[in-house]
């Protein structure tokens, strides 16, 4: 997959674990396959970090949000399949909620400021 | 070592795993590069640039796999923990009888103990409510041959008082008695204490209202009296109003304090009156109790030298000081439980027998199921569940089921009680106190832990044991031969258990039943009505007094169903006085006597037989000749072999006169039957009796007895409403002889219950016990069974080796039993009467009771034995 021409956004802080339960809500995935599932749903605006995707994952199955288990991919290859658990689909479900309420106040605010001027 | 083992090995496979996934990753990622047209050079360095710095990204991840696999590891236990209890559940759930039949046990065995240990807690290790209560004695003395005498003389506890140097302050006070409280409504009649001066400060009793006694109050002689709330709120109602006047004993007082009923010492007083002890000289006076608090780091021994020192110094100077030879100090707490430790010691350990045996109980049958889980356990361990997962699996079953059983103990602690505080309140001392509380629930909780733990390991470690190639070379059929032995050996220690237990309430039971069969020498089927004649119209006036017993006596006589009346100053089964004695031409010093002054009516209401001479008459008046009876223990005891009729003794104590003259001489005119005064565990002791119309000064508080044709009980009512007509301002307490006496009983009624009903309980453990080996051996050996069955094996051969095998666990355990029995039953030789502590009649008894109730254990096993059909036995799988 080529890599964007512009300057991609850089991902603010916290989102990264949700974004990474949300890929997951859709299937188990493995590492590369969340990071360019990622890619490809934002239209490379947003890049990830390899090595903070892997910390993310080894945080959040510390904390039994996620649970891996090495499967065999389509093209034959072995990778550590991440899958949603259900405090992790909780847990997602709440983060949703506080960052939807969260980004709706903002840009309300952002909106009504630029009118004004 | 196995620690850093466990860590190297952690490290590198959390390592590993974490390269191999990061190889994966570069890999898609190149794949993905390289279809999008780069070079493999190329796609090779991008995948890497997208770590920023790989190795040091790879090293990162290395520490953050490390950290992970920790986590879920230590989740996964907690998980496998929760795995257990849910597999707990679902194996109880499975076998529902176990899960029953344990869960019962386990009830029971933690109830009884939790119940016991209640009873102990509150009754003989929790203080009294006093500050610094371990600092409170009483004091008592000693007689010539060293024996503790428990009342002492007023001038002997003054000499104390003032000499000694280990008290910080000390009271006497006169044992308890029924005072009557006369007021608008009618008169009642109460407890009473008179105390002195310093009584409350000794014990450190804080005032609910008003003040204590002041000393210089007390030596003007001033009538006041505190009392206790729950007297007050009787009397009063709740608001207490001090300055309030009382009639009491028909003189007014002054209420100048009021203490908190748990306060009240002796427990259940009502009021205490003060007084100055100070008319009361003689030195052999003793009818005082002495309580002291001791100086703050003295011990009760100091004390007692200390004191003693004081004693030998009074002795030096005066001859007749006959209970100087020693003063004794025991803390009031012991000196108030008294003979109530003693049973208790011994049923906290008749109840931790039980205990064991709902231990040894559960763990037996567990072994059983043990053998029926021993494939699923093997095959567990051989595919990996180490030892500790199994064994962990196995206590949290059997801790899952001592909590459930403790939860039920604790209701069944309730629920018992419950009962022994209903049937037996009254002669537990403080038995107010006892309650389940918060201490009492951890306790339980406590003892739960332990039984699960206990009943869980033993049976884990020898069922753990197995190995799944031992099982499967002999066809899943046999199990360990250690199981096997552990069950018979758990059995065979219950039944020696509930042996011991059987020979202790056998001891029990055998000594009540000779208790009953003694004589009291008296009718019991009489009631008994306590009067005291006091206050302005009685004090003074003996004439007013004999008026009124004459008076009483001829009404309660007119009652219908009434046969006899009679009168004394101390009757059977309640207190009474002693007097030093001396026989006419006799050396013997020093003797003594128990002392009554009777009517003539008497002998004849209680039914004790005149044996020689004549009774006492009314004629018998002031201004006749003294005379007195005694009884035969008397005639025995001091005119051994002669007639005591005619012989002339006097009570030197008992009728002192104040003036110094000797007491006058009393002429024994008859001689009649023994009485068991002190109750059927009492001894029959030499008794005097005086015509109470020749000594008025001990008319004052008289028992009326009556004995009718009809019930006792049934006497009550007109007895009462009879002495209301005579004076209303005299009230009278009301009893039978044979509710007295059940009185005396119930505490003995109260041990043999509770062990009859522990070694009951034990009895049917064991039983289940035998059983239950019983019936695992026989699914165990059925094959066998089955191949001398088909090898010609009668029924009856069958039959025999089952009782062989239970015989084997009942025999030893038996015999164990009764040896331990004949080493331990001295230990409650203070409960027993005419009865030894190896008495032979009680261990015959106790092994019959085990072997009828055993063979029923093993009478169903046998016989399905005998059944048993070798063909389908053998061609089942």
């Amino acid at each position: 997959m080529p890599k964007p021409a512009d300057p991609v956004l850089p991902l603010l802080k916290g989102t990264l674990d949700f974004l990474i339960l949300k890929a997951l809500s859709f299937g188990p995935m493995h590492g590369y396959g969340i990071s360019s599932w990622l890619e490809r749903q934002s239209r490379s605006e947003i890049s990830v970090d390899d090595s903070a995707l892997y910390q993310s994952l080894q945080r959040m199955e510390g904390r039994d949000w996620v649970s891996a288990e090495w499967g065999t991919s389509e093209n034959n290859r072995r990778a550590r399949y991440y899958t949603l658990s259900r405090r992790g689909r909780d847990h997602l479900r709440v983060e949703t909620a506080t960052w939807l309420r969260y980004t709706r106040s903002v840009t309300a605010i952002l909106s009504l400021t630029a009118r004004e001027a | 070592m196995s620690v850093y083992r466990r860590l190297f090995r952690l490290r590198s496979r959390a390592d590993l795993e974490m390269d191999q996934e990061l190889e994966a990753h570069l890999q898609f990622c190149i794949d993905d590069l390289v279809r999008g047209g780069r070079s493999l050079e190329e796609a090779t360095q991008e995948a890497r640039e997208r770590f920023g710095d790989y190795e040091s990204a790879r090293r990162q991840l290395h520490r953050g796999a490390r950290e992970r696999d920790a986590a879920v590891e230590s989740r996964d236990w907690l998980g496998a923990l929760w795995s257990d209890v849910c597999g707990a559940m679902h194996q109880l759930r499975r076998a529902r009888g176990f899960a029953l039949m344990a869960i019962v046990t386990l009830a029971l065995g933690i109830g009884v103990v939790t119940m016991m240990f209640t009873l102990i807690e509150r009754i003989l290790l929790r203080p009294l409510p006093f500050p610094q209560s371990q600092q409170l004695v009483m004091l008592t003395g000693r007689d010539s041959l060293q024996h503790s005498v428990e009342t002492v003389s007023a001038a002997d506890w003054r000499d104390w008082q003032r000499d000694s140097r280990t008290l910080v302050s000390t009271a006497l006070h006169i044992r308890g008695r029924r005072m009557s409280v006369a007021s608008d409504a009618g008169a009642v009649r109460v407890n009473g204490q008179v105390v002195s001066s310093d009584f409350f400060r000794v014990l450190g009793v804080r005032f609910l209202a008003g003040r204590t006694f002041d000393s210089a109050e007390v030596q003007r002689n001033e009538p006041v009296v505190i009392v206790s709330e729950a007297f007050w709120q009787r009397q009063a109602g709740p608001l207490p109003q001090l300055g309030m006047s009382l009639r009491i004993d028909g003189q007014t007082r002054t209420v100048i304090g009021v203490i908190r009923s748990e306060d009240a010492y002796p427990a259940g007083t009502d009021l205490w009156i003060p007084s100055a002890f100070s008319r009361e000289g003689a030195r052999t006076n003793i009818n005082y109790l002495a309580i002291a608090r001791l100086r703050p780091g003295v011990t009760s021994a100091v004390a007692a030298a200390d004191l003693s020192r004081i004693a030998q110094g009074i002795r030096a100077t005066d001859s007749r000081a006959l209970y100087s030879y020693g003063v004794g100090v025991a803390g009031l707490q012991d000196s108030l439980v008294g003979g109530a430790a003693g049973y208790l010691r011994l049923l906290m350990g008749a109840v931790l027998l039980v205990l064991l045996i709902v231990c040894a109980n559960l763990a037996t049958a567990t072994l059983g199921r043990g053998a029926s889980r021993t494939i699923e356990m093997a095959v567990r361990s051989s595919i990996g569940a180490g030892r500790g997962r199994l064994v962990q699996q196995l206590l949290v079953e059997h801790l899952l089921l001592a909590l459930t059983g403790g939860l039920l103990g604790l209701a069944v602690a309730a629920l018992g009680l419950r009962i022994v505080l209903r049937v037996w309140g009254a002669e537990i001392p403080r038995s107010g106190e006892v309650q389940l509380d918060a201490g009492v629930m951890l306790f339980a909780f406590g003892i739960s832990l332990l039984v699960g733990i206990v009943a869980g390991i033993v049976p884990a470690f020898v069922g753990s044991r197995v190995s799944l190639r031992v099982l499967l070379s002999n066809g899943g059929r046999t199990a360990t031969r250690g199981g096997g032995f552990a069950g018979a050996f758990l059995v065979a220690a219950e039944v020696a258990m509930a042996v011991l237990l059987l020979v202790g309430a056998g001891l029990l039971i055998h000594s009540f039943r000779r208790l009953l069969l003694r004589d009291l020498g008296f009718d019991r089927a009489v009631v008994a009505a306590e009067v005291t004649l006091s206050g302005v119209r009685y004090d003074d006036s003996p004439a007013r007094r004999a008026a009124y017993w004459n008076a009483a006596v001829d009404a309660l006589r007119q009652l219908p169903g009434v046969r006899a009346v009679g009168v004394g100053n101390w009757v059977p089964l309640g207190f009474a006085g002693s007097s030093f004695i001396e026989i006419e031409g006799s050396e013997i010093p020093n003797t003594g006597a128990g002392y009554r002054a009777v009517t003539e009516g008497y002998f004849a209401t209680l039914n004790i037989p005149l044996l020689q001479g004549r009774s006492l008459a009314a004629s018998d008046v002031e201004g006749t000749p003294r005379v007195a009876v005694v009884n035969r223990a008397m005639a025995k005891r001091y005119w051994p072999g002669a007639t005591p009729i005619g012989k002339r003794v006097r009570a030197t104590s008992m009728e002192f006169n104040a003036d110094g003259s000797p007491a006058p001489w009393l002429e024994v005119v008859g001689v009649v039957g023994d009485v068991r005064h002190w109750g059927l565990e009492g001894d029959i002791t030499a008794e005097l009796y005086t015509a109470a119309r020749q000594v008025p000064r001990w008319t004052t508080a008289m028992t009326l007895l009556v004995r009718g044709t009809i019930p006792s009980a049934d006497l009550v009512a007109g007895v009462r409403h009879r002495l209301a007509e005579i004076d209303p301002q005299v009230p009278a307490d009301l009893s039978t002889m044979q509710s007295r006496l059940d009185g005396q009983l119930s505490s003995r009624m109260l041990t043999l219950s509770l062990l009859t009903g522990f070694a009951g309980v034990a009895v049917i453990l064991a039983s289940l016990g035998i059983y239950g080996v019983l019936a695992h051996a026989l699914v165990r050996r059925r094959r066998e069974l089955a191949v001398r069955a088909a090898l010609g094996a009668m029924p009856r051969q069958l039959i025999v080796q089952v009782i062989w095998w239970a015989a084997r666990m009942v025999v030893p355990g038996t015999v164990a039993g009764l040896l331990g029995a004949y080493l331990l039953t001295h230990l409650m030789a203070a409960e027993l009467v005419e009865v030894q502590p190896a008495d032979p009649l009680s261990f015959a008894a106790a092994v019959v009771a085990l072997l009828a109730v055993a063979g029923g254990a093993v009478l169903i096993p046998a016989a399905r034995a005998a059944r048993l059909d070798p063909a389908r036995t053998l061609q089942a799988p």
